[in-house]
């Protein structure tokens, strides 16, 4: 067994990753890794790869406890690799000079026609006829062809034996080809003493490369399958449940029924043009979700929502306003206090003899204080004060005090404790029953119950529409993958 | 960026004033002239305090906003009032508005640079600083322009030990904090310069306040122009070349943020008061004209080295 | 586009005064670029890194003047200070990673530092060049003058060390993609550090050669070769993003500055445009990049 976990946590600030996950990697197979959002993916093989360590439970390495300096340049001399989505390369170099980079090992007189030959070779094995050469310059690359050099550079081995690659979504970037030859070149290893795990939403490909699969939700592993026993419809149906989203156990507010219906609502979102595909439409009061993978398109939606007045596929009726969901990187002013955070959106409000006035200011501050109970002594206390649950209630007060009919939600709630989740629901329920509109994209599966109704997202383009009183996981997972 | 080192920021700006009172009790001790050489002090610092200001809302705006071209836009300007103004009183008032526009005109065209051509401002105003720097050489150089004397005489006058001009400039500090403080224009320069995208998500629009931010600051650069040449009896080439490293130091001594978002008006008043003052005592003690660069660089170099964020060896 | 923007120059020099293209004539021309175009190889390396170094000018300046006032007098003091910059420059890189330091400001404030201390050694122009240098600049070897041998070498060893050696590919990758560096386990700090010492070493180099061909130390003299560099590197196809950049481009770029002076010269253009010139020439090159770079960019996309 070359990795052996067993009843591994990890817990951040405020949510738990994996939950008493137990999973066992053998030599030489290749297994499939399948799970929705937040099934704590990423996490385990951040942990397999040395750039986290679990918070409790048992990691075995062939056998022996992973060391206390296990890192990634540890778990790289030991020949275990992760490739991921984001690419990792240095576009103003060459190939080679790429592979220069992650093995250190190749230096000395003569390195670039060693490392040349290496990659060479390993491109050409993998993916034949890739038309990529060793002394090509990264950013000349198509996307595709940046994947296969990305991936061909996790299989190759300067100084150290191989003994896990890690693959995740490799295919995202391939054409139907190239990913037919990724996956034939990893049922040719079979025999061999490597291990790969395959990571990806496109369930036919695991299926067709993979010994194993093993299903993930919500942090622990709920099956492994044997992949010739294995099917979509199995692999799903462990994923999800029949049951309405609808009814689903949250911890505390349930979803309100609406009083009356809202088809006829005035648009508040209306495509217009291209006829034929899915487009989003939002009416006055309504909730609407955007569901399915993170990363598959939804972000981009809501921007290109915001930048209405340049947008020309929408009809919107502006004002827009956008609750972030990093608030670090894209929400908060740092330096700033509670009541500055606030009040950016309605100066015009707060003047008095041309002035801004702190006075009215920080009376709306408190006025939001009390009503969503944020949690400080003084709103002209510095923002960085509160909790990241806190703050995120102030994008909150920010956005909904300006009074914009439309309110555009990217991802909002990660990374805040399940108290001010609850919070937030309610307020959001609130204000579309008194006539806001919200686009909200959230990443986890509970939150839907509050939709009106749900688009949900693969690859960048909408697949399903579905009615919120109607919709079951087991919907969503099936258009998701 | 700006969490844990602002303690050190925002205790410094006090420092000047301390550091300036205490500068000020050592002249004192070696100077008979104490009192006269603050008079003096204060009238140069309303020009540090004027370029301060412009740079100051610059550098708020975010990282790598800088202007590098005041030094030289103090020169044209000062140019072209004096010669709007040809040495007569009835001119003052359009000569005023001349010196003023050409600044704020210099500020477009640096803001223009920047966001047509996508170069880093440091680069476009170092280059548009050139450019301007030719049209002052070719247009006046040579030329003997003397300030209306009723201009020459108000910059002149003192209100008991301080000058009238220092007042003035302090008084225009004064509308600048509240600017900055409380009107949405302002906020939005110190929200851009905490956070770009989030001040974009929250709906500001990030080319106006950055234009109106370039301008300004020419308009700043435009009216010490002005004011420098009627304290000087006349416009040089290179009267503007001593203000652009006191531009930069005057608002990191005073508590800016070097990184942009947290400017900090009082601290300039005291910035460059202490500046002054240094430079005014090693004067007095003999120290030479290297040595003062030298040290006013040290100066900097030490509070931005303070205020950075430390990243470990193995990060 | 080096190549090209050292023709567009050139030839109309050349029109106008044929005699340029004589040994005499092209030395004349020349000699100039081999101070600026260390100085520009200085700044093409700070660029590789994402980095500038805005001191680059003042730094040359004052090595005029240790050059010309401290060694003559004494050698030993002289050379310590020179060890003393590149220790420093060592340091400031070092700095600008571990602290998150801008480039900009902390160039700009070492500017001054240089500048005070050139001032101080020498506070008017003049100073006494070691005959050493001045000799060695002198020299006039076979078939080329001095200039085009040294540009050559110079374009030929840059090119060879970006290009060729291992700590060269690092550079250029901290300055395409400094996450993927460091997660392949190199130390950013050490990089940074290195390459900002050698920023220093070629600033010296250059304030050396300086000295030795106008046998003047001054403080003041060298002040212009900060917007200078920054040309020469754009238009030898460097860009401000980092990584991209080109040791023959950085070269020709320096030459094209040179020879810009000249040619206004020769135009009987006024010496009080020349300055601007520079900064419009400045200008053109962002330009002319920002056209070659997005074309370039719809063609591979």
């Amino acid at each position: 067994m070359l990795f052996q976990l067993e009843d591994v946590n990890k817990l951040f600030v405020h949510s738990q990753a994996l939950n008493n996950l137990t999973l066992s990697i053998l030599e030489g197979e290749t297994l499939g890794i399948v799970g929705h959002n937040g099934a704590g993916k990423s996490t385990l093989v951040n942990i397999l790869i040395g750039a986290l360590r679990p918070s409790s439970g048992s990691v075995l390495m062939n056998g022996a406890p992973l060391r206390s300096d296990y890192s990634v340049s540890a778990a790289n001399s030991l020949g275990i690799r992760a490739v991921f989505q984001e690419l990792s390369l240095c576009p103003n170099l060459s190939v080679v000079e790429n592979m220069k980079v992650f093995h250190p090992a190749l230096r000395g007189i003569g390195w670039q026609k060693k490392a040349g030959e290496m990659i060479q070779f390993t491109m050409d094995r993998i993916f034949p006829g890739n038309g990529v050469r060793a002394a090509d310059i990264v950013e000349n690359l198509s996307l595709g062809q940046r994947q296969v050099v990305e991936i061909a550079k996790a299989f190759c081995a300067a100084d150290s034996v191989l003994r896990l690659v890690i693959l995740d979504e490799p295919t995202s970037a391939l054409d139907h080809h190239t990913s037919r030859q990724l996956i034939d070149y990893i049922n040719s290893l079979h025999g061999e003493a490597l291990s790969v795990i395959y990571i990806s939403h496109l369930l036919d490909e695991v299926l067709a490369c993979t010994g194993r699969v093993a299903v993930l939700k919500d942090g622990s592993n709920v099956g492994t399958l044997e992949t010739a026993k294995a099917s979509r419809k199995t692999i799903i149906e462990l994923m999800g449940e029949a049951k309405l989203i609808r009814d689903r156990v949250g911890n505390g507010t349930q979803a309100h029924r609406r009083e009356g219906k809202l088809d006829t609502a005035p648009f508040v979102v209306q495509p217009i043009g291209a006829e034929g595909q899915l487009r989003v439409q939002v009416r006055a009061g309504e909730i609407v979700g955007l569901a399915g993978l993170a990363g598959h398109g939804q972000t981009e939606l809501l921007h290109r929502l915001f930048d209405y007045r340049k947008s020309r596929g929408y009809r919107i009726k502006g004002p827009v306003t956008f609750i972030p969901g990093d608030r670090q990187s894209e929400g908060i002013f740092p330096v700033w206090s509670i009541a500055k955070n606030i009040s950016l959106q309605v100066y015009d409000r707060l003047k008095k003899f041309l002035l801004i006035d702190p006075g009215k200011e920080n009376a709306v501050a408190d006025k939001w204080k009390t009503s969503i109970d944020i949690r400080t002594d003084s709103v002209t206390r510095g923002i960085l004060s509160l909790s990241g649950g806190n703050q995120q209630k102030v994008l909150f007060a920010r956005c909904l005090e300006s009074g914009s009919p439309l309110v555009l939600m990217d991802d909002p709630t990660r990374g805040v404790d399940v108290g001010t989740k609850e919070e937030i629901y309610r307020l959001i329920m609130e204000e579309s029953r008194k006539g806001r509109s919200f686009v909200w994209y959230t990443t986890e599966m509970d939150e839907l119950k509050y939709c009106d109704r749900i688009y949900v997202f693969k690859s960048g383009t909408i697949l399903a529409e579905l009615a919120g009183d109607e919709a079951t996981e087991e919907d969503i997972l099936k258009s998701s993958f | 960026m700006h969490s844990s080192r602002r303690s050190i920021l925002s205790t410094t700006w006090l420092w000047s004033y301390v550091g300036a009172v205490l500068v000020f009790i050592a002249i004192a001790l070696v100077s008979a002239n104490a009192l006269g050489t603050l008079t003096a002090s204060a009238s140069f610092a309303s020009f540090f305090m004027l370029v301060g200001l412009g740079q100051m809302l610059v550098i708020t705006l975010g990282p790598g906003n800088i202007d590098l071209s005041i030094p030289y836009a103090i020169g044209l300007t000062g140019f072209i009032a004096m010669k709007t103004m040809n040495a007569a009183d009835g001119n003052i008032a359009v000569g005023i508005l001349a010196g003023l526009a050409v600044g704020a005109a210099i500020g477009a065209f640096n803001f223009g640079l920047i966001r047509m051509l996508r170069v880093p401002p440091m680069i476009a105003t170092l280059a548009s600083g050139f450019i301007v720097q030719t049209f002052s050489i070719v247009f006046f150089r040579g030329l003997q322009i003397k300030p209306p004397p009723g201009l020459a005489a108000f910059v002149d006058i003192k209100l008991g030990p301080l000058p009238l001009l220092f007042v003035l400039v302090a008084a225009i500090a004064v509308v600048m904090h509240f600017v900055l403080t409380r009107s949405p224009y302002g906020r939005h320069i110190q929200a851009t310069g905490q956070n770009v995208k989030a001040a974009s998500l929250a709906g500001i629009n990030l080319d106006t306040t950055r234009l109106a931010t370039y301008v300004l600051c020419g308009v700043f650069s435009g009216l010490t122009g002005i004011l420098l040449s009627a304290f000087g009896g006349g416009v040089t080439l290179g009267m503007g070349r001593e203000y652009l490293l006191n531009s930069i130091a005057v608002p990191v001594i005073g508590g800016s943020s070097i990184a942009g978002g947290n400017s900090n008006v009082p601290g300039i008043l005291g910035a460059s008061l202490l500046l002054l003052l240094i430079l005014y005592l090693l004067d007095i003690l003999g120290f030479t004209v290297g040595l003062r660069y030298i040290l006013t660089g040290v100066v900097i170099l030490g509070i931005i080295f303070a205020s950075g964020q430390t990243r470990t060896l193995t990060s | 586009m080096p190549v090209m923007s050292v023709m567009v120059i050139l030839i109309p020099l050349a029109a106008l005064r044929p005699i340029v293209l004589s040994y005499l004539g092209l030395q004349l021309l020349l000699n100039m670029a081999i101070p600026l175009s260390l100085a520009t190889a200085g700044q093409m390396f700070a660029m590789a890194i994402g980095e500038i170094d805005f001191s680059i000018g003042n730094l040359v300046s004052l090595v005029t003047c240790i050059v010309g006032t401290v060694i003559p007098g004494n050698p030993v003091l002289g050379l310590a200070l020179l060890a003393g910059i590149v220790v420093i420059y060592l340091c400031i890189g070092a700095f600008l990673h571990l602290r998150g330091l801008s480039s900009i400001v902390v160039t700009i404030g070492m500017s001054f530092i240089w500048t005070g201390l050139a001032v101080t050694i020498q506070p008017t122009p003049g100073g006494n060049i070691p005959a050493v240098l001045q000799t060695l600049l002198s020299a006039k070897p076979l078939l080329v003058p001095l200039p085009v041998y040294f540009l050559l070498a110079l374009a030929v060893i840059g090119h060879l060390f970006l290009f060729r050696t291992s700590f060269g590919v690092l550079v250029r990758g901290t300055g395409g993609n400094m996450k993927a560096i460091a997660q392949s386990g190199h130390s950013i700090a050490k990089i940074k550090a290195a390459v900002f010492g050698l920023v220093g070493l070629l600033g010296i180099l250059s304030g050396m050669v300086l000295a030795g061909i106008t046998t003047s130390a001054d403080a003041n003299i060298a002040s212009n070769y900060t917007l200078l560099s920054v040309a020469g590197v754009m238009l030898g196809g460097g860009s401000f993003a980092g990584g991209k950049v080109s040791a023959v481009g950085a070269v020709l770029g320096a030459c094209t500055m040179t020879l810009v002076g000249t040619l206004l010269t020769f135009l009987r253009i006024s010496p009080d445009w020349q300055i601007g010139s520079q900064g419009f020439i400045l200008l053109a090159v962002l330009v002319l990049n920002g056209f070659v770079q997005s074309t370039g960019k719809a063609r591979h996309a």
